[in-house]
C-alpha cells in the first residue's frame, strides 16, 4: 500500500517537473460568459439610476438622492464606457457639495473620485487638499490623497500619507501598499499585499471588494509572468461578475500575447465590444492585425481608436496611447501632447512618452536627457524601459541596450508580441 | 437624524460595482472610501409580545434600494455588532450579546459579561452561543433557544423621515419656514430596507435596571432602566 | 497530454486516501450505535447531521472549525437616534464620537450646546431677529441648554425600562425615554425637545414661526403590528 503512494507521488513529481507548454486558457472556462444577453451589472446600475432620478426632486434639490444616483451613474460609465456618465456624476457632485450641510466632504471625496477617472489629477489634488485643511473625516482624505499624489508622480507626499494610514490589517492601505511596491520595483511584495488584502475581503464576503482584488491581482500575476494565476484570477471575477468586460479583456490578451492565438483574442474582443465601447479595444486589435502582418487593417484599428477618442469627450484622458501613435504619424502633435500630459502628471510614465516623442522628432539629444534625468532608475514599467532602449539605441550606447534587451525578457507578455519582436531586432 | 444614513448616501458603496478601473486602464483606481460596512443605523429597543420580554432590533447598511442591491447586501463577517446592557448605571456594559455572520448563519453569544469592556472586544466563545440561519428576501428564518429569538437579514426601513428637508432646514436660508407641511414633505426612507439583527430576551436575563438616569438631570418619576447602546467593531 | 493523465492519476489518489478515511469512520460508527431516535443532544453522528448533534436539517449548525478568534475595535455606536448626526455639526466630529466611550464624552457637552445655539442663531436670521435675542428654551422635559446636551452627550445610551410601557416620548401617556418602539416618532420627538420650548409648540409653524417641531412626515404605509421579526419584508421592485 506504502508502495503505491509512493510510486503515485513519484510519478506525479515526475511529471510536473516536465516543461509541457500547454495553452493556459481554455474556451470551456469562460465561453458562456461571453453571451452578450449577459448585462446583469449594466441592468442593476439602470434599474438603480431609473429608482434614484424618479425620486429627485424637479429641481433636483434633494440631497439625500443625489449620491447614490451618481453612484448609480459612475456604476454606468464602468460598464458602458460611455464618458457622458462620468460628467453627470461631476455635476450631482457638485450640486451635493452645495446643498450639503454637514457632509460637504464626504462628497468633496466623491468628486476627487470622479476627476480621478476622469484625468483630472490637479483638480482632485486641490479639492482634496482644501478639505483635508478644514472639516473633514482625515483618515478617508488620506486614503485619496494618497492616490491623487501618486497619479501627479509626487511620491514624497505619496510616501508621507502612506506612513499616515498604515494599518497592516486594513484592506484600503494594503491596496495601497501594493501600489507604491509596485511602483518601487518590487512587484513580488506588491503581489504580497494584494494577497493579503484578498484574504481580507474574503474573508469579509465582499463581492465588490473580492472583484477589486481579483482583477488587480490577475494583473499583476500577468506582469509577474504567472500566467496560469493570472488567467485564474480572471475567471474568478468572471464567476463573480459574468459581465465584467475588464477580466474578458485580461483573458484575450493572454490569448494574444502569451498563447499567439489571435483568432481567439479577436473572438472575445469582438464579444465585450457591442457593450462597452470604450476606445481601448481599437489598439488591442491594431495590436493583433500588426502581428497578423495585416498592416492595413492595423491602420484602420489605429484611426477608429483616434475617432473613437476625439469623438468621445474624453479630455486628457487617453493622453498616453495617442502620444505614442501620433509619435508614428504626426510626431509635432505627439510632442505637445506629451508636453500638455507632463503638465497634467510629472510622473516617469509621462517622461518616457515625452521621451519617444523627442526620439520621433528627431531630437536624439534632448530625448536622452529626457531619460536620463526623469525615466532613469524611477520606473519599472516595460514601456518605458521600451522607450529608454529605443533612445539609447538611436545615441549608439550599446551596453544600456544589450542590458535593458535582457531585463526587458521577463516582459514580453506584458508589452504584447508586437513590441517583443522589435525588441529582439533591437 | 438618522446618525449613519447620511453618511452612506453619498452612494456608489451599496451598488455592485466599485470604480474598479479606467477607460484608459493605464493606472488603477481604488474603490471608493466613502461608506462602509460597520455603519449602524438605527437601535430599537421595546416590549415584546410577550410582555415578559425585551426586544432589541439593530439596523445596519441603510438605503438598500428594492430589487439587488437588497438581494446582494450582505453582513461583514469582519464586523462584530454588539448589543451592550448598562445595569448599574455607570455607562459601562454589564452584558454584552454579540453577533457575528460566519457563512450563511448569524451567530450569537451572550448575554454574558464582558472579558473586557471598551473600544476593543473579543468574542465571548465561553458564553451562550446561538444562531440563526440569515434570512433572505423571500425566505423568513427565526430560531429559538435558551429563551431568546433571534432573526438576521434584510427587512423594510422602520425608520421615516424628511431627510432632504432635515439638510435644507439646519442649512438654513434654504427653508425660512422651516420643515415642509404633511402631505408636501416626503419621508425619504419609505421605500428602501436596510440589514437587520433581531434579539428578544426575556428581561430576567438582563439582571436589575438602575436608577433612570432622568433623575441626574431633574426629570423625576421615571422608572429604572437599562442604558443599551448597540457598537459596531472591526477585526484587527 | 501528459498533463491530463497527471491528473486523473491525482484524482485517484485523493479517492483512494478518502475510501480509507470513509472506511475509518463507519467503523467509528458501528461502536455501540444503538439509539435510533436522532435527537440533537444524544452525543451521536445521526441522522442527517452533519457533526455530532449539529447540521443537518433538525439541529443548529455546527460550529466546528468556524473562527471567531481576533480583536475588534470599535467603529461606529448608536444609543438614542439622531443624536451624533444632529449635534455633532460635523462629520468628523461625528467620527470622534462614534469611537470615543460613553464615559469620555465630557467634551462634546460644549459642542452639542453650541450645535443647538447655532440652529437656533440660524432661524433668528431667517426670522430677522438678532441672534442674541433667540436662543433654546428650557424644553418640555424641563431640560436647559446645559442639562439637555449633557443628557444627549454623557448619557447617549437607550433607556430601556423592562417594566411598563417603552416608549421614546408618549406625549398621549407622557411616559418617556423608556426605550423605542418602531412607531415612536424619533424625529419629530427630537425635533420637538430641541425646538419647542417649555410647550413642545414654540416653533411649530404657527403665529409667524418656522416648522421645526415636526418634519411633516408620519409611517406612512408601513405595519408595526407585526409579530416577531417584528419589522416588515423587504419592499422589492
Amino acid at each position: 500500500m506504502k508502495g503505491l503512494s509512493i510510486f503515485v507521488l513519484l510519478l506525479t513529481l515526475n511529471s510536473c517537473t516536465k516543461e509541457v507548454k500547454e495553452p493556459i486558457t481554455n474556451t470551456r472556462d469562460y465561453n458562456s460568459f461571453l453571451i452578450n444577453g449577459i448585462r446583469e451589472t449594466y441592468n442593476n446600475a439602470l434599474s438603480e439610476k431609473v429608482f434614484w432620478s424618479n425620486r429627485l426632486r424637479p429641481d433636483s434639490s434633494g440631497v439625500g438622492d443625489l449620491g447614490p444616483l451618481a453612484g448609480a451613474y459612475t456604476n454606468l460609465f464602468e460598464v458602458t464606457g460611455n464618458v457622458n456618465y462620468l460628467k453627470n456624476v461631476e455635476q450631482l457632485y457638485k450640486k451635493a457639495i452645495k446643498l450639503s450641510f454637514q457632509n460637504k466632504d464626504i462628497y468633496i471625496r466623491s468628486l476627487a473620485h470622479n476627476y480621478i477617472s476622469q484625468h483630472r489629477f490637479k483638480e482632485a489634488r486641490n479639492i482634496l487638499e482644501e478639505s483635508y485643511a478644514g472639516i473633514s473625516n482625515k483618515h478617508l482624505t488620506e486614503l485619496m490623497l494618497f492616490d491623487v499624489y501618486m497619479e501627479l508622480g509626487d511620491y514624497l507626499k505619496a510616501d508621507e500619507f502612506l506612513g499616515k494610514i498604515k494599518n497592516n490589517n486594513d484592506y484600503n492601505y494594503l491596496i495601497r501598499l501594493a501600489k507604491w511596491s509596485e511602483y518601487k520595483g518590487n512587484l513580488e511584495a506588491a503581489i504580497r499585499y494584494l494577497e493579503k488584502a484578498k484574504k481580507i475581503a474574503e474573508s469579509r464576503g465582499s463581492k465588490s471588494l473580492k472583484i477589486w482584488a481579483y482583477i488587480n491581482l490577475a494583473d499583476f500575476y500577468g506582469h509577474a509572468g504567472k500566467l496560469k494565476k493570472a488567467y485564474n484570477h480572471y475567471l474568478m471575477t468572471l464567476n463573480l461578475q459574468p459581465d465584467n468586460a475588464y477580466a474578458k479583456k485580461g483573458i484575450a490578451w493572454i490569448a494574444f500575447s502569451s498563447e499567439k492565438n489571435t483568432d481567439e483574442a479577436k473572438r472575445i474582443l469582438d464579444s465585450i465590444m457591442i457593450h462597452h465601447k470604450v476606445p481601448d479595444y481599437f489598439l488591442f486589435k491594431a495590436d493583433i492585425a500588426e502581428y497578423e502582418n495585416k498592416i492595413l487593417e492595423s491602420k484602420k484599428h489605429r484611426q477608429n481608436f483616434i475617432n473613437a477618442v476625439n469623438r468621445g469627450n474624453y479630455g486628457a484622458m487617453y493622453n498616453t496611447y495617442l502620444i505614442e501613435i501620433y509619435a508614428e504619424k504626426n510626431p509635432e502633435k505627439a510632442l505637445e501632447l506629451a508636453n500638455e500630459e507632463i503638465e497634467n502628471r510629472a510622473t516617469p510614465e509621462a517622461y518616457h512618452l515625452l521621451a519617444y516623442a523627442q526620439l520621433k522628432n528627431e531630437k536624439l539629444k534632448e530625448a536622452l536627457h529626457t531619460i536620463e534625468n526623469f525615466v532613469e532608475g524611477k520606473t519599472f514599467e516595460p514601456l518605458a524601459l521600451y522607450h529608454s532602449v529605443l533612445i539609447y539605441k538611436a545615441n549608439d550606447m550599446n551596453n544600456k541596450v544589450k542590458t535593458i534587451k535582457n531585463e526587458l525578457k521577463t516582459a514580453y507578455f506584458e508589452l504584447g508580441p508586437v513590441i517583443s519582436i522589435k525588441i529582439e531586432n533591437l | 437624524m438618522k446618525k449613519t444614513k447620511l453618511f452612506i448616501a453619498v452612494g456608489g458603496m451599496v451598488l455592485l460595482g466599485f470604480s474598479i478601473f479606467l477607460v484608459s486602464a493605464d493606472h488603477i483606481d481604488a474603490p471608493n472610501v466613502s461608506g462602509t460596512t460597520t455603519d449602524l443605523a438605527d437601535l430599537f429597543a421595546f416590549e415584546g409580545d410577550n410582555p415578559n420580554n425585551t426586544v432589541f432590533i439593530a439596523t445596519l447598511q441603510g438605503i438598500l434600494t428594492p430589487g439587488i442591491v437588497t438581494e446582494n447586501a450582505i453582513f461583514d463577517e469582519d464586523v462584530l455588532i454588539e448589543f451592550n446592557i448598562d445595569n448599574t448605571g455607570d455607562f459601562i456594559e454589564d452584558l454584552v450579546i454579540q453577533a457575528i455572520k460566519r457563512g450563511d448563519t448569524m451567530y450569537f453569544f451572550g448575554p454574558a459579561s464582558p472579558s473586557q469592556t471598551g473600544l476593543s472586544s473579543e468574542v465571548l466563545t465561553f458564553a451562550n452561543r446561538n444562531s440563526v440561519k440569515i434570512s433572505t428576501v423571500d425566505n423568513l428564518e427565526i430560531s429559538n433557544n435558551d429563551g431568546m429569538t433571534f432573526f438576521a437579514g434584510p427587512r423594510r426601513d422602520a425608520f421615516y423621515m424628511d431627510l432632504n428637508r432635515f439638510n435644507d432646514v439646519i442649512t438654513g436660508a434654504v427653508a425660512p419656514d422651516g420643515f415642509l407641511p404633511p402631505g408636501e414633505a416626503s419621508d425619504f426612507f419609505e421605500n428602501l430596507n436596510t440589514l437587520a439583527i433581531v434579539i428578544e430576551i426575556p428581561n430576567s436575563m438582563l439582571g436589575t435596571p438602575p436608577a433612570h438616569v432622568g433623575g441626574e438631570l431633574g426629570i423625576s418619576g421615571l422608572p429604572p432602566a437599562y442604558n443599551v447602546w448597540i457598537s459596531a467593531k472591526r477585526k484587527q | 497530454m501528459i498533463k491530463m493523465t497527471t491528473f486523473k492519476i491525482k484524482i485517484l489518489f485523493i479517492a483512494f486516501c478518502s475510501t480509507l478515511l470513509f472506511v475509518q469512520c463507519v467503523d467509528d460508527d458501528d461502536n455501540g450505535n444503538v439509539i435510533e431516535q436522532e435527537t440533537c443532544d444524544d452525543g451521536i453522528l445521526n441522522g442527517d447531521e452533519e457533526d455530532i448533534d449539529c447540521g443537518g436539517t433538525a439541529c443548529e449548525p455546527c460550529i466546528v472549525g468556524i473562527e471567531f478568534g481576533g480583536t475588534y475595535l470599535q467603529e461606529d455606536m448608536i444609543g438614542r437616534p439622531a443624536i451624533n448626526t444632529v449635534f455633532s455639526g460635523s462629520n468628523a466630529v461625528k467620527n470622534d464620537f462614534n469611537i470615543t466611550l460613553i464615559t469620555d464624552r465630557a467634551s462634546f457637552q460644549p459642542i452639542f450646546e453650541a450645535t443647538l445655539e447655532a440652529y437656533h442663531d440660524i432661524y433668528a436670521v431667517a426670522l430677522g431677529i438678532p441672534i442674541e435675542d433667540l436662543d433654546y428654551e428650557t424644553n418640555i422635559l424641563g431640560l436647559d441648554a446645559f442639562n439637555f446636551t449633557s443628557l444627549l452627550a454623557f448619557f447617549d445610551t437607550l433607556q430601556v425600562a423592562p417594566n411598563g410601557q417603552t416608549t421614546y416620548f408618549d406625549l398621549n401617556t407622557g411616559v418617556v425615554l423608556t426605550g423605542r418602539t418602531l412607531a415612536d416618532d424619533a424625529i419629530d420627538i427630537s425635533l420637538m425637545l430641541m425646538f419647542g420650548g417649555k410647550s413642545g409648540t414654540r416653533f411649530d409653524g404657527n403665529n409667524g414661526t418656522p416648522q421645526l417641531t415636526s418634519d411633516g412626515v408620519d409611517s406612512g404605509d408601513r405595519d408595526f403590528t407585526l409579530p416577531f421579526p417584528y419589522l416588515e419584508t423587504p419592499i422589492s421592485e
